[in-house]
């Protein structure tokens, strides 16, 4: 059916729904979820690497190093870890025997990502944060190829 | 047994016309590749179905409306349904199967 004549039938005669998915929210599978949480990870691993320490004994500026050296590392931690967790679900979850034909790599590449999740915990690497974008990004490329567009790759800092 | 595709015919045009055909809009991707979850379909009425319909049926439990693929059909009448990607399907495998008084009818084209 003509796409307008379709368009326009929706809009004044809506019809009803019918589920084709689990009744609870189904995966919506998108990789920038992954990468949002990776560049999150790279982001909190400079901002570490980058934090000067107080020069003198002062207490309160002590406390206050402490407090927010905590929370980038506690933020490191979170967002590598919600990393790891988005890119289990494509990989279980979106992502087919078939789509082995195409990305032979596949399972390859989401080991190396998800062990760079882990690399970026234990670590405070530069190094380790800037592979796991990397993963993340030859994982978007192989997502959007598999649903046939093209997404390009843009980071939120970048 | 060969399945006919779900084309849009002048023939479905006018059975849906002349009130032959139901129109719904399908959400979800349990049945891709079949669905991409946005097309409209047409389907029957219809109360007997057979192996492999893709057929709308109203969920046992819950006050909503299934688009699945019949997998089987019992003897009393009853129909085990299955979506297309068994990962992300909830149907006859967690709430069995569908009995006929649930069934609405078969879908018959997509309109897109």
């Amino acid at each position: 059916m003509n796409n307008s004549a379709l368009s326009f039938l929706k809009k004044i005669k809506p019809a009803p729904v019918v589920h084709a998915h689990c009744d609870g929210p189904c995966g919506v599978y998108d990789p920038a979820q992954a990468r949002v949480a990776a560049e999150a990870v790279l982001s909190m691993t400079k901002k570490i690497l980058d934090l000067e320490r107080p020069s003198g004994n002062d207490k309160q500026q002590w406390v206050a190093y402490q407090n927010t050296l905590s929370r980038y590392i506690h933020i490191k931690e979170e967002e590598a870890q919600k990393t790891k967790k988005h890119l289990l679900v494509l990989w279980t979850d979106f992502f087919k025997p078939e789509h082995l034909e195409k990305f032979p790599n596949l399972h390859d590449v989401f080991w190396k990502a998800a062990k760079a999740c882990s690399s970026c915990k234990v670590e405070v690497s530069l190094e380790h944060a800037e592979e796991l974008l990397e993963h993340v990004q030859k994982i978007h490329n192989m997502f959007w190829e598999a649903k046939g567009k093209k997404v390009a790759w843009v980071l939120a800092n970048g | 047994m060969t399945r006919e595709p779900l084309q849009f015919t002048t023939k479905e045009l006018l059975l849906w016309i002349v009130g032959k055909r139901k129109r719904y809009h399908v959400q979800g991707s349990s049945m891709e590749p079949l669905f991409q979850g946005s097309e409209e379909v047409l389907v029957k009425t219809a109360k007997k179905v057979s192996t492999g319909d893709i057929v709308v049926v109203r969920h046992p439990f819950k006050s909503l409306l299934l688009v699945k693929e019949v997998g089987s059909v019992l003897d009393n009448g009853s129909i085990i349904v299955l979506g297309k990607r068994s990962e992300m399907s909830t149907d006859s495998r967690s709430f069995g199967p569908v009995t006929t008084e649930r069934i609405i009818g078969r879908v018959t084209s997509v309109l897109g």
